[in-house]
């Protein structure tokens, strides 16, 4: 993924916080997922469509992980959200 | 036609249900004979079902042939279930209801219920944990029986969640019987590859619905006697949504927004515990105690 595509939160997904911990729901497809703590982190950054580059260095400013490490796991989690229709992964902030 | 009463609502059937109690009144569910088409446009294979987006729900088994459940309304079921009654019957009672409840948008939970002091007390947990036993031994110290293995949840207009009483019958294995004196001459044998027995407890409760004051998720675990623990965040949702009754037919023919709003309010306000129980042995005084208690202070 271009470090500088945005990722943005799918309209059809609907989400909820529990003690900082989000659960998000795809309308289209039924389907539940409960987040932790890291996971929850990065839905919260996509409240306005964000790029990789963005969370990944916000991440590292909170976590102890090395960068390329680190934008792995994010990317990896990203294409999941995606694969879920979660969120969208598109060129453009608007 | 019959009219029974179960899980809240009125259900009129041409199918005589030997264990479901009797209602009056208007209907909101019909359960009837007729022809059942096989095929879904568009439908998916859940578990046991064949369920599509278009609030249609088939059942398939090889002693029924089919049932299909339509928009949390009607049970058709073909005339070849006639030749196996007890099956018919334990199948309407399990997943057939409970996919219908699920395409009414209510929360069906793979639970045991009682009534305690005025308030429900559901007993959710893995299978051969204890959710009967626990309900038996409750119903032993005074308390009423709500639902047996599915307990249906919906939000009054005050926003308190309640349960509606379900079938009043207890399904308990055979080593756990003797523990319970006062089930002698009330339970008839079913299933006897498992050796369960089913135990008929009906109270004189006529309420529709029973406010709810606490689920618990029975665990066995290391420890010397029983005890809980709260459950905490996102896990609040996730296992109320993997205790629900069939989760993965929940996912397909419930309706999302609704879903997602009811069990969103459900983790907001409910006392959700843990209760850890030993291995080896039931403890069923310090357990109940333990279930108890957030009724009892």
């Amino acid at each position: 993924m271009p470090a500088t595509t945005f990722i943005r939160r799918h309209p059809d997904a609907i989400a909820t916080e529990i003690d900082g911990e989000v659960v998000v729901m795809s309308i289209s497809s039924g389907l539940t997922f409960a987040l932790d703590r890291r996971a929850s982190r990065i839905w919260t950054m996509l409240e306005r469509p964000n790029t990789l580059d963005a969370i990944v260095s916000a991440l590292l400013k909170r976590y102890d992980t090395s960068p390329s490490e680190c934008r792995t796991d994010v990317a990896a989690f990203i294409e999941y959200l995606r694969a879920k229709e979660l969120v969208k992964v598109d060129g453009t902030e608007s | 036609m019959i009219t029974y009463r179960l899980h809240g609502l009125n259900i009129s059937s041409e199918i005589e249900l030997s264990n479901w109690p009797l209602g009056s009144g208007a209907c909101d569910v019909f359960i009837r004979w007729g022809d059942v088409s096989t095929q879904i446009v568009g439908g998916r294979k859940v578990g046991e079902a064949f369920v599509g987006r278009e609030k249609i729900g088939l059942l398939t088994y090889l002693e029924l042939g089919p049932i299909s459940i339509e928009n949390g309304r009607t049970i058709t079921v073909a005339a070849s279930a006639a030749r196996s009654p007890e099956v018919l019957q334990k199948v309407l009672s399990g997943t057939a209801i409970a996919l219908l409840m699920h395409q009414r948008g209510s929360i069906v939970l793979h639970a045991s219920s009682v009534l305690f002091d005025g308030r429900v007390i559901l007993l959710m947990g893995p299978s051969g944990v204890g959710k009967s036993t626990t309900a038996a031994a409750l119903v032993q110290r005074g308390a009423t029986l709500i639902a047996d293995d599915i307990t249906v949840l919906d939000v009054d207009s005050s926003g308190t969640f309640c349960a509606f009483p379900g079938l009043q019958t207890l399904r308990l294995n055979r080593d756990s019987v003797d523990s319970f004196p006062f089930l002698v001459n009330r339970g008839k044998s079913i299933d006897p590859a498992n050796d369960k027995r089913l135990f008929d407890i009906s109270g004189e409760s006529t309420e529709p619905a029973f406010p709810v004051a606490s689920i618990c998720y029975l665990q066995p675990a290391t420890v010397d006697t029983p005890q809980a623990r709260q459950i905490d965040g996102a896990a609040r949702w996730a296992i109320l949504r993997r205790n629900s009754f069939r989760p993965r037919m929940a996912d397909v023919v419930s309706p999302p927004r609704r879903r997602f709003e009811l069990y969103n309010s459900l983790t907001a306000t409910i006392d959700l515990r843990e209760v850890l129980r030993p291995k080896s042995r039931f403890c069923l005084d310090q357990l109940c105690a333990v279930v108890t208690a957030p009724v009892s202070n």
